[in-house]
């Protein structure tokens, strides 16, 4: 080995600095010092917005929706009318961005949602989009072979059975009721919630009896 | 869609879907800072929400053709298109920011192990 050796003389200037953020984390830190220096946006509203995404909400909000929807018909129906109003019960949307709708699925029909575009999710519901949410595999296989996407989910669908892609865009997203499962009669809401995955309510996850202990 | 492109995608197509649930959705801090601050502006109503699916849909167009799927290049794709509405909604110059980020990236260099990093007056 040489004693001058460039690649070590770069290592050891970057191991000296090795606080010098990435290149996207510092330009994202000098937009963000900017933006707020500018009156544009609050430090505070910033750092609550982070702390909120990162760790509280996740599809855990998604599922007590779609567990009282199980129970309550006349709530479901208000979710399936209109969803957006629907869920104003739980002050979670804030300010929504986008409306909401809602689609069943049944022992005939199967929905699955997807955002060809871009990545139009709805967060306040279910939490940061999952990474597959946002490839372009997914963007682009969901509408042109739905069921073989499923298939990779492991949702296997009869050919009776129906698929509805629906394309979210900026301001109309989507939740999935998925179809509750026999033998959760006696289930609480609590229980219940408890049985919704979040791919539940995109559309690639079905069958939901398979959460149910023993 | 050209017949080229969408041999394109069934190509990539060729990878597994990830579908464990536990994957982290942030890879690094300034992704969520990036998604917060676009989310935000558009709360306000400093951008359209339409605008901005528009425009990250371009980017990601741009990019997840050249490489493929990554987590980074999803998020690149946010930052570049935040740093475009800011720029057409007039909020800061290209310029502006250019400035900036010099003289923090000067701070840093300058600043020993340990202490905290300030902006020079």
């Amino acid at each position: 080995m040489s004693s001058h050796d460039p690649d070590k003389v770069k290592d050891l200037y970057h191991t000296l600095h090795s606080h010098l953020p990435s290149e996207p984390a510092l330009r994202v830190k000098t937009i963000e010092n900017l933006l707020v220096e500018k009156g544009y946006l609050d430090q505070q509203t910033i750092d609550n917005w982070i702390e909120v995404y990162s760790e509280d909400i996740g599809p855990k909000r998604g599922a007590q929706v779609i567990a009282r929807a199980w129970l309550d018909q006349e709530f479901k129906q208000r979710l399936l009318t209109d969803a957006s109003e629907a869920i104003d019960d739980y002050g979670f949307l804030g300010k929504a961005t986008a409306h909401l709708k809602a689609l069943e699925n049944t022992d005939s029909v199967h929905n699955l949602v997807v955002c060809t575009l871009c990545s139009c999710y709805p967060f306040s519901l279910l939490g940061m989009a999952p990474n597959w949410y946002k490839t372009a595999a997914y963007r682009s296989r969901a509408v042109r072979e739905p069921r073989a996407v499923l298939k990779e989910f492991g949702v296997d669908l009869d050919d009776q059975v129906e698929v509805r892609v629906y394309d979210s865009t900026a301001e109309l997203r989507y939740l999935v009721i998925p179809q509750r499962p026999l033998g959760t009669e006696d289930y609480s809401q609590q229980q219940l919630a408890g049985l919704v995955t979040r791919n539940s309510m995109i559309g690639t996850d079905r069958d939901l009896a398979k959460n149910m202990g023993g | 869609m050209s017949i080229n492109e969408s041999d394109k995608t069934i190509k990539t197509s060729l990878q597994p879907f990830l579908r464990d649930q536990d994957q982290p959705v942030f890879d690094e801090q300034w992704q969520v800072q990036a998604l917060g601050m676009a989310d935000l502006l558009i709360q306000s109503g400093l951008i359209s929400a339409n605008e901005w699916s528009q425009t990250l849909g371009k980017h990601l167009k741009h990019l997840q053709t050249t490489d493929a799927d990554q987590l980074q290049s999803y998020y690149q794709a946010v930052l570049n298109a935040l740093e475009e509405l800011i720029q057409q909604q007039e909020l800061l110059t290209d310029s502006q920011i250019n400035y900036r980020e010099q003289a923090w990236k000067d701070a840093y260099l300058s600043t020993p192990h340990g202490q905290p990093v300030k902006l020079a007056d």
